[in-house]
């Protein structure tokens, strides 16, 4: 199994040399999978239309800004 | 006298990064009310802190490690044990997500929810976030090496949890950008090695 195929190398050689990883062939493709889901999930909430109340929230402290940044010292 | 970026510009950054911003606020939340909370949160208090961000920087990193720091903060622990709670967690999960969701996501949302904090971010980052391991290290306040043990032993729990759950990934679509990932995966297994 490891050194089947040379293309690869730097992933079979990971997954031989891990030792403690005895990653099943069954799972090589589960891995593919999980870093595309894991994407895929990611991804979903960033291409979500941006809510409203952030962008009025925003607006607003820039107004605040430009006023002349009072409210801008609301730290403790 | 520190060179600034002006006001208009930093907004239109800023803006441009809310869909990251909600994104990762989601994995770490995984409600998405609790998660919006927390983002808007990050983003004001990255509006306030704009004189000192430093232009050039990747302000993508800069925002998350400030959401990152409202969600650990002694103020949000309390909500944040909230969907650590397996049961609640899932149950918002399933509800609140997309429906048209595939069992695949479905289990793998799942099975992050299983993991450590600190592993869930480290995988989401990496591996989603579009961020390289010492942008990572430094939002998660730790060392590279330490980023990429995370990632690699999180991206094992998950296979196992989802292997555990009988989940069958067998689409074969996509699978260039997977590939990607995978070796991605194979240079944390490297490099995290000891030696």
């Amino acid at each position: 199994m490891p050194g089947k195929t040379k293309h690869v190398t730097s992933e079979r050689s990971a997954d031989a040399d891990a030792g403690t990883g005895r990653v099943k062939p069954a799972s090589r493709r589960s891995r593919s999978a999980v870093g595309e889901k894991l994407r895929e999930m990611y991804d979903e909430v960033v291409r979500e239309p941006i809510p409203d109340d952030f962008l009025e929230l925003l607006e607003e402290a820039e107004k605040v800004a430009r006023a002349g940044g009072a409210g801008e010292t609301g730290k403790p | 006298m520190k060179e600034m970026v002006d006001d208009a510009s930093f907004k239109t950054e800023l803006t441009e990064l809310i869909p990251h911003l909600r994104a990762f606020a989601r994995s770490l939340c995984g409600n998405a009310a609790l998660a919006d909370d927390l983002a808007q949160d990050a983003m004001l208090k990255a509006w306030k802190a704009r004189a000192s961000f430093e232009p050039g920087s990747n302000m993508k990193a800069w925002t998350f490690t400030i959401l990152r720091n409202l969600f650990y903060s002694e103020k949000r622990r309390s909500w944040r044990r909230q969907p650590l709670d397996p049961e609640v967690a899932e149950a918002t999960l399933v509800a609140n997500d997309n429906p048209s969701d595939s069992l695949e996501l479905l289990n793998l949302r799942n099975a992050l929810l299983k993991l450590p904090d600190n592993q869930r971010e480290a995988l989401i980052l990496v591996g989603a976030g579009g961020l390289s391991y010492e942008e990572v290290a430094d939002i998660c306040d730790c060392a590279v090496g330490t980023i990429k043990s995370r990632v690699s032993r999180a991206r094992k729990a998950v296979l196992k949890i989802i292997d555990e759950n009988g989940a069958s990934y067998s689409s074969d679509k996509k699978l260039d950008a997977a590939e990607a990932f995978d070796d991605l995966m194979a240079q944390v297994d490297q490099l995290s090695k000891p030696g």
